[in-house]
């Protein structure tokens, strides 16, 4: 298991009016899994993404990635956690656009310690694979939406992860281009073995993964 | 990982010139006041070194005698002191006053009635002919300092020993000239524009209101202050009343590292107010990078920078854009010192600790300025700020 999720809640509020986000929800997902996480806006699904990126913490349940308790690491041990084992696929791509696409892949390497030479050597075997090796010093702004996405990916496999987290990784795309960036992102499950789960509220998308986590008023169907 | 941060904090700050530009005006006002401050501090102390060793430390001068007191001590007895008052080597009475000399539009110079013991108490070497000596009594006789001499009578040709000169109503003969000497402080006269006659003689081309002046030198070995005290007992005594006013190349030279600790007070005060308003300039503007840039922190977070690299990334960028500003006013405070030393006719010698001073003051100034916006993007939440605009 990659991911075990144990009676996990999140409870935005103060008290007061407390305001129940996710409510008991417990979850396994499958090393080399291929998920889909589906629900309206508001139902939850954005924060339960968040938990399983290690980037909110849950109000109380347990939470092992990789068999890593994370539910009391100290925010060191989580953004080292999320630099060597979790790649973020984001809506809006969310590359630097001072950077060319080669320095935006080769950014998470920075903060291993690794030296420039060697990060452009391994962002550049990245780019390869997601079919930009003509790209590579082209800025975000000279790139088409879907190869901006395919930098995104290209960032998020390069520090090797076990994981990678899609935040409706096609929202902002075309259909044509949203077509690839899925068959990419499937590749990527296929060949490298890496777990991958999207959130989407397009059935589509969800149809071609395996298995479909739909989430409702904070609960897991 | 250091330089990596170091690249990247450069890379920033270059897309955000124009806003970190102006923050940089405080910091180059401050850092360049400081380095101002430092090097006129410099530059007194070196010519201070420098004025002691062309004045000699054992001159004093009686200045500001009164005439009616002062007529009561004739010029032989001013010239027993060293006999009565072992701590004085050397006397010399002067009185001084200004003479146009030759016809027409003539030469502006200033006339001293003198002795013959001026010339070794203050060392007057001559190019032509001779000094004045103890027999020229009431000759017209001048010895003509170097400026004068040049420049002649009216500019037309210089002035030689043996040529004669027009003073007032009379015709004095030039009996020698001086050569050049370097600008005395302890002197309120250029000796270069002045013209030295025989005290008997002063009298026939300046009616009254020459100043009295009596030029003096300690007996080696006797500290300049403790002669200078002997000898003002002495007056006091011969002459009653106030106390004559002696200055000593000492107390000139304290005047001068007073009025520039004065100046490096002042240069201290703006220059502090200015590191603090440079400093909060650092801050506002990293404050506001740090606004625009929430998602690029929220996104370097989620791709696992930990909250010390981010204070870092932003304590650099904080500190290189102080140290532009440090660099910048490093120049400037060198260049106001340089005019400041030209201005007050010393040597220019930059100092060396200023420079490194300069560094460190606007480096420090970036760090603890940048320190509260550093902390403030470190404990950005990265949910929230990823999904800021």
């Amino acid at each position: 298991m990659i991911i075990e999720l144990q009676d996990i809640c999140k409870i935005y509020g103060d008290g007061a009016n407390d305001l129940p986000v996710l409510q008991d929800v417990t979850l396994q997902i499958k090393r080399g899994e291929m998920c889909a996480v589906m629900g309206a806006s508001g139902s939850g699904k954005s924060t339960l993404l968040n938990i399983l990126g290690l980037l909110d913490c849950p109000s109380s349940g347990g939470y092992r990635l990789e068999g890593i308790d994370v539910q009391n690491a100290r925010t060191d041990i989580l953004a080292d956690l999320r630099n060597h084992k979790i790649g973020f696929v984001f809506q809006s791509f969310n590359l630097l656009p001072r950077l060319s696409a080669l320095d935006n892949v080769a950014h998470p390497l920075l903060y291993r310690g690794i030296g420039k030479a060697e990060r452009r050597k391994r962002a550049e075997i990245e780019l390869a694979r997601v079919g930009l090796r003509e790209r590579l010093h082209h800025r975000p702004n000279e790139l088409s939406g879907g190869q901006r996405q395919r930098v995104a990916i290209a960032r998020a496999l390069v520090g090797d992860p076990s994981l990678i987290l899609a935040d409706e990784p096609t929202g902002n795309l075309d259909s044509t281009s949203a077509i690839e960036i899925m068959s990419l992102l499937k590749e990527m499950n296929k060949t490298l073995g890496v777990t991958l789960v999207v959130v989407t509220h397009d059935q589509s998308i969800a149809d071609r993964c395996q298995r479909c986590i739909s989430v409702r008023d904070g609960k897991v169907a | 990982m250091f330089f990596s941060l170091l690249g990247e904090a450069f890379a920033n700050l270059c897309a955000a010139a124009q806003r970190s530009v102006l923050a940089l005006l405080g910091i180059v006002i401050g850092t360049a006041s400081v380095i101002a401050m430092m090097n006129v501090g410099h530059n007194a102390e070196v010519e201070s070194v420098r004025q002691f060793e062309a004045m000699g430390t054992n001159l004093m001068m009686v200045q500001k005698l009164e005439d009616d007191r002062f007529a009561r001590l004739p010029v032989s007895m001013i010239e027993k002191i060293p006999k009565i008052r072992p701590e004085i080597q050397k006397i010399a009475p002067l009185f001084i006053s200004s003479l146009h000399l030759g016809r027409g539009k003539g030469v502006q110079s200033t006339v001293i009635g003198a002795t013959h013991s001026i010339q070794s108490l203050i060392g007057l070497d001559m190019v032509e002919g001779r000094f004045l000596s103890g027999f020229d009594q009431e000759q017209t006789f001048v010895v003509v300092g170097a400026d004068i001499a040049a420049v002649g009578e009216g500019g037309k040709k210089p002035l030689h020993a043996g040529d004669q000169i027009r003073m007032g109503t009379y015709i004095f003969t030039i009996i020698g000239v001086l050569r050049e000497t370097a600008r005395n402080p302890l002197l309120f006269f250029d000796i270069n524009k002045s013209v030295f006659i025989p005290q008997m003689s002063l009298r026939r081309v300046i009616s009254n209101g020459a100043s009295p002046v009596i030029l003096a030198g300690a007996r080696e070995g006797v500290a300049a202050d403790t002669a200078a005290a002997a000898l003002e007992k002495y007056l006091q005594a011969v002459l009653g009343g106030r106390a004559p006013q002696i200055q000593t190349a000492r107390q000139l030279i304290e005047t001068m590292q007073k009025q520039v600790s004065i100046i490096s007070g002042l240069l201290a005060a703006v220059g502090s107010i200015s590191l603090v308003v440079g400093g909060v300039g650092v801050m506002n503007v990293m404050l506001m990078n740090i606004a625009e840039r929430k998602r690029e922190i929220g996104l370097r977070m989620a791709l696992g920078a930990r909250r010390s690299h981010i204070r870092t990334m932003f304590l650099i960028e904080a500190t290189m854009l102080s140290l532009t500003g440090g660099m910048c006013g490093t120049l400037v405070g060198t260049l106001f010192a340089y005019a400041y030393v030209s201005f007050s006719g010393w040597i220019f010698v930059p100092s060396v600790l200023a420079f490194v001073l300069g560094g460190v003051i606007s480096a420090g100034v970036g760090l603890f300025f940048g320190a509260y916006p550093a902390t403030i993007a470190a404990r950005l939440d990265p949910i929230e700020s990823l999904h800021a605009e």
